[in-house]
């Protein structure tokens, strides 16, 4: 068994037990008996069955979907642009996507229904996309991307602030924004588990396609060139996967950092650079590892903690640890 | 040539240290002594917008400029109430100098800056504390009146609040939540007050909730209240129906008995006299559902 199927496996099965722990942390006193009975479609309390399967279960699979997606957006950025510091962010997805969902606020879209403020999300993930794409189109070299990503992001964080600063007297918009900026995963259901899982699959397969070109790259642009990679199909493929993985986790869930920055170097230190194994044991990292931290922030606390906040509150020191276990082993050898 | 660029770099120096020195030391200008009420008034909190509208065609002559906020339906039980010929003043304090009032009445949450400028200037300032129930609402009107001299119209304005109310009910067994844009109102809010005197008990003051907090979903069901209101801006009903699709929220006794209210935001929000009102409404919404 390869180092990267034990991960994998190793990570499913925590997952696994996760997800039942998640379904009995919170309140209304919900036992492991309930959780099991509830999922084998035995009687218990109507409150009890709510709590089991129409709040926690959907809400842990999103968690996990949206931990995953996250991760493998990172690792194909990561591969991508050749650069451990970059991250889903940087292409501006996510921003352009928290964009639009505020423009949406501020101007009352959200009081058309409870998708309304996702698609509007959405369709900012995908005006960046589109973007993007027509920089490969014109091709665009890896460099020209990356800051045009970080111009685009800049842009549509100063459309948020202006938005923002001209709305201060409507409190009520500034605690949408600020709500919505910090990440949710309170009242998400069965659809939007649904919508992240089918995003999950395809992006997935998208990664997956390019796996072996981004490996290449690693070596460089011209020397993957000179093994046959397609450079301009390799970038439309990532970013469109990175488009759809970290668009729709936005716009499902608000903005959720440091999960894509952390979580591909955690996996890599465990399971190596192949982007094979990469792409399917940062998945399951990512998925265990966010489940984890919104299953302590929910036993933590009746109220609802932002997630956004949480992973980079647990994310950066942690980082920062494996860093510094990682320059010592360089320095040994 | 060098010695003259020295000379122009110390001149520079030596003007820019005058300025700040001639800026600390400038005395902050004492209100203006008046000999009467104030004559120019203006408002800068919707609160203060309402209660000087109420307050009688006498004291609305005298008010020069009313906050932004006040046309605005979505906050405002006033909008369209002023006339068109007093301005509605953004909270710059140069606007606010530029409309030479005599009194500006700002809220605690105002920006401190304009404040300092407005009261640097010579300006009075009134500072409104307090939007946490009926009490404060009370206090407001006294001090809004007694400023601007119109004392005897603060017992006229809570006598018909205090008229509005429902009258006092003894049990308040059946169960009330708030979920305003993620948040419940717990104690020392104005919709626990509102719950009070609807003859309701509000459920999130009663589990320990103090102010506005963002309660988990999960515990809501675990509370399931009998009533959930909720806020809506123009389609009432859409709104309810969002509730009724949100996971967790959708099996909550109240979802299922056709017990969420949806109140207009500006009088749900409000902290003002609308409060008696959605008082009244739900209790009528308690004893017909």
């Amino acid at each position: 068994m390869t180092r990267a199927r034990a991960a994998g496996l190793a990570a499913a099965g925590l997952g696994l037990v996760l997800v039942l722990v998640a379904l009995v942390v919170g309140p209304g006193g919900v036992t492991f008996g309930d959780a099991l009975a509830v999922l084998l479609g035995g009687e218990r309390s109507p409150m009890i069955h709510t709590l089991v399967l129409d709040v926690r279960l959907p809400r842990a699979l999103l968690v996990a979907a949206i931990g995953a997606a996250l991760s493998a957006s990172g690792v194909i950025t990561q591969g991508l642009f050749r650069n451990p510091l970059a991250e889903p962010g940087v292409l501006g997805v996510s921003v352009g996507a928290a964009t639009a969902a505020v423009v949406g606020f501020a101007w009352g879209l959200d009081a058309f229904g409870m998708w309304m403020t996702s698609l509007l999300a959405a369709g900012g993930a995908l005006g960046v996309l589109a973007f993007l794409l027509l920089l490969v189109r014109g091709k665009a070299g890896v460099g020209a991307l990356l800051l045009s990503g970080i111009a685009i992001g800049a842009l549509c964080s100063a459309v948020t602030t202006l938005v923002l600063s001209l709305g201060t007297e409507r409190w009520d918009l500034g605690v949408k924004v600020v709500r919505w900026l910090m990440g949710s995963f309170e009242g998400r259901s069965w659809d939007h588990f649904a919508v992240a899982g089918g995003a999950l699959i395809i992006g997935l397969a998208m990664a997956a396609w390019v796996r072996v070109d981004l490996d290449a790259l690693a070596l460089g642009e011209q020397t993957a060139a000179s093994l046959g990679v397609d450079l301009q199909r390799t970038q439309w493929i990532s970013l469109g996967a990175v488009a759809i993985l970290v668009g729709t986790a936005t716009a499902l869930c608000g903005v959720i950092g440091f999960v894509g920055l952390v979580i591909p170097h955690l996996a890599r230190a465990w399971v190596g650079p192949a982007h094979r194994g990469l792409l399917l044991s940062a998945s399951a990292l990512g998925a265990v590892l966010l489940l984890a931290v919104d299953t302590a922030s929910r036993g933590f606390s009746i109220l609802s903690l932002p997630p956004g906040a949480i992973t980079s509150l647990i994310g950066a020191p942690f980082f920062l640890w494996v860093l510094r276990g990682l320059d010592k082993e360089d320095g040994e050898t | 040539m060098r010695r003259s660029r020295r000379g122009a770099v110390g001149l520079l120096s030596g003007g820019l240290l005058g300025l700040f020195v001639l800026g600390c030391a400038r005395p902050s200008a004492e209100p203006k002594a008046r000999s009467g009420p104030p004559q120019r008034i203006v408002s800068q909190v919707v609160d203060s917008d309402e209660i000087l509208h109420a307050l009688g065609p006498e004291v609305r002559a005298r008010v020069a400029g009313v906050s932004i906020m006040a046309d605005d339906p979505r906050y405002s039980t006033i909008a369209g109430l002023w006339p068109a010929s007093t301005p509605r003043l953004p909270g710059v304090a140069e606007s606010l100098i530029a409309a030479e009032p005599d009194l500006v009445i700002l809220a605690s949450f105002s920006a401190p800056q304009t404040r300092a400028l407005l009261e640097g200037s010579g300006i009075e300032t009134v500072i409104l504390e307090g939007f946490d129930g009926f009490d404060d609402y009370e206090k407001r009107v006294r001090t809004i009146a007694k400023t601007v001299g119109a004392s005897e119209a603060a017992d006229d304005i809570i006598a018909s609040f205090r008229a509005k109310l429902p009258p006092p009910q003894a049990d308040q067994d059946r169960t009330v939540m708030s979920y305003v844009a993620g948040n419940v109102a717990g104690a020392g809010t104005t919709f626990d007050d509102v719950c009070t005197a609807a003859g309701l008990r509000n459920i999130a003051a009663a589990n320990g909730i103090e102010g506005h907090k963002p309660v988990s979903i999960e515990q809501i069901v675990v509370w399931d209240p009998d009533f959930v209101v909720i806020e809506c801006a123009s389609d009432c009903d859409a709104a309810v129906a969002n509730v009724r699709k949100t996971a967790g929220l959708s099996s909550l006794a109240a979802a299922r008995n056709g017990r969420i209210v949806a109140i207009e935001s500006r009088r749900l929000l409000s902290s003002g006299a609308a409060m008696a009102e959605v008082a009244a409404e739900l209790r009528q919404a308690a004893e017909s559902r």
